[in-house]
């Protein structure tokens, strides 16, 4: 299905473009391109040799109306690491234009993406959306992580964001694995009550996509995270075919992360990957 | 206006004693019980408030609306759609159950009359589709004649009343309460039309984190009344 609202883009504020391919065995970033406010980090250093990415928004966030877009290739048998450099923070949009940053990757057959959203951070009256889009070959896989907080408000007030949708689509090849939509509205959700973030602040999410997985997989990684003791509210469950979705709930983005990066470091384990730590400060993971 | 037997004839397929299984299920509520968060018949209300708000708005009650003039493949891609933007596995699966269940009663009652619901039926049979009981409501609700805004209110009346009926037997709950926040709820669906309708596709799926989580986390739990 088309994606309703690409081909009315308007001009871009930021824009990246990675082609990852297979050379000598190894995958390496063949093309890199921003524009904008977007902007690429060199490669960052890591034992695996892989091509590994920080992408930032060199102001800091993204300011009311303004349109973002992420195309991402991965070449067959590649594996390629991309993560935001901080958490996304949208400005408040006082005159009613929603920011929107669409990002679009395909990977090839094969071929592993590693793909660490930080969390959005809505400031008072944002209006976002981040609309992602997978596009998996036979045997490809995916890891992704995103999530979203009570916001920033200068008055200290938890929730003053206008509308913020979170939506990934994963495809594998044509057909739809997953469409993963949230969507708030705190002018008319109540927050804070039991269905919507039920009094936590920050809310975060892992989805894993791999045509190996299965119930008992499933089930053991579970069992994993019922051992961790933490302060977080998480769940893991199956979804229709192929995948995995790890959901957390949980008052502070540290402690989310900390359950993330076990579910993250035990599947990387499973299939043969070697642990790494993605340096990004106060942000960072070790998977 | 429709007549008065069709709208009994839609209402015996809406009534929560339709043995279609909805009694099984509550969609995430007894994970808030065994976490004591719904204690009492206040915070079943802001649950099941908070219910139509997202899950219902978002999922089967904007399908009753897309439902209108599709045809058999735009009922697939919803079909499909809907299931692959549910998370919780028990939530998908109790889902299929409950459609099965109800395009075979109603296939019972009125044969092989309705065209486009044999079409979804015999999809769901050969595994070209999954089965949402929204659907199989609508496609029946649409060929009984009601309008869109009868059909989102009639199936949002059934998810409701199952809902109260079923907190009824695990919550603290008494039948009266019960009866006093389904009124209100009806009202709160009715509210909601105007709005879902300006929806379309695009929107289809969308969802709140806790409601979500709870509905994953009841697959893990120890103690359980209900399937999902």
């Amino acid at each position: 299905m088309a994606e309703k609202g690409l081909s009315a883009r308007g001009p871009l504020a930021g824009e990246i473009r990675m082609h990852f391919v297979k050379r000598c065995d190894r995958s390496i970033a063949y093309d890199l391109y921003r524009h904008g406010n977007s902007r690429i980090s060199a490669s960052q250093p890591n034992d695996e040799h892989l091509p590994y990415y920080f992408l930032i928004s060199t102001g800091g966030g993204y300011t009311e109306g303004e349109q973002y877009l992420q195309e991402v290739t991965l070449d067959a048998s590649t594996h390629a690491i991309l993560t935001t450099q901080t958490p996304n923070y949208i400005y408040k949009c006082e005159n009613g234009k929603t920011t929107r940053q669409d990002c679009i990757v395909h990977v090839g057959e094969s071929a592993l993406c590693e793909y660490y959203f930080d969390e959005t951070i809505p400031y008072g009256k944002a209006l976002f959306n981040q609309y992602s889009t997978f596009y998996l070959s036979d045997h490809a896989k995916l890891i992704l992580t995103d999530g979203l907080t009570s916001g920033y408000d200068q008055n200290g007030e938890d929730f003053c964001f206008h509308k913020i949708g979170i939506r990934s689509r994963i495809y594998r090849n044509e057909t739809l694995l997953f469409n993963d939509f949230l969507l708030v509205d705190p002018r008319r959700d109540p927050m804070k009550q039991l269905g919507y973030f039920e009094g936590y602040s920050n809310f975060n999410s892992v989805t894993i996509i791999d045509e190996d997985l299965n119930d008992q997989k499933v089930k053991a990684f579970r069992e994993i995270l019922d051992q961790m003791e933490t302060s977080s509210l998480c769940g893991l469950s199956a979804i229709e075919s192929e995948g995995l979705v790890l959901r957390v709930l949980g008052m502070s983005a540290d402690e989310n992360r900390r359950v993330m990066e076990r579910l993250i470091r035990a599947y990387r384990t499973s299939i043969g990957l070697t642990p790494l730590s993605l340096r990004k400060g106060p942000h960072s993971m070790a998977i | 206006m429709t007549n008065i037997q069709t709208l009994v004839d839609v209402f015996q397929v809406c009534d929560s004693t339709f043995p279609i299984g909805t009694f099984n299920h509550s969609f995430g509520m007894e994970n808030y019980l065994v976490r004591h968060k719904i204690k009492k018949a206040p915070q079943f209300r802001e649950w099941i408030e908070n219910y139509f708000r997202s899950q219902y708005c978002y999922g089967e009650g904007l399908l009753t609306i897309l439902c209108k003039d599709a045809s058999i493949e735009e009922i697939l891609r919803y079909d499909d759609l809907i299931t692959k933007s549910t998370l919780a596995k028990e939530t998908r699966d109790g889902t299929k159950l409950i459609a099965r269940q109800m395009y075979i009663l109603i296939q019972k009652i009125y044969g092989d009359a309705i065209p486009l619901l044999n079409s979804y039926a015999s999809k769901v049979e050969e595994e070209e589709a999954y089965g949402n009981p929204s659907i199989v409501f609508s496609l029946f609700a649409y060929f009984m004649g009601l309008e869109a805004k009868d059909i989102f209110h009639m199936y949002g009346y059934s998810v409701a009343s199952t809902l109260v009926q079923n907190a009824v037997r695990a919550v603290p709950l008494g039948q009266r309460e019960g009866q006093v926040i389904l009124h209100d709820v009806t009202k709160l669906i009715d509210a909601q039309f105007d709005e879902v309708i300006t929806y379309d596709e695009e929107m289809l799926g969308a969802n709140a984190p806790g409601l979500e989580l709870a509905q994953i986390r009841h697959e893990s739990q120890a103690a359980r009344l209900f399937m999902s």
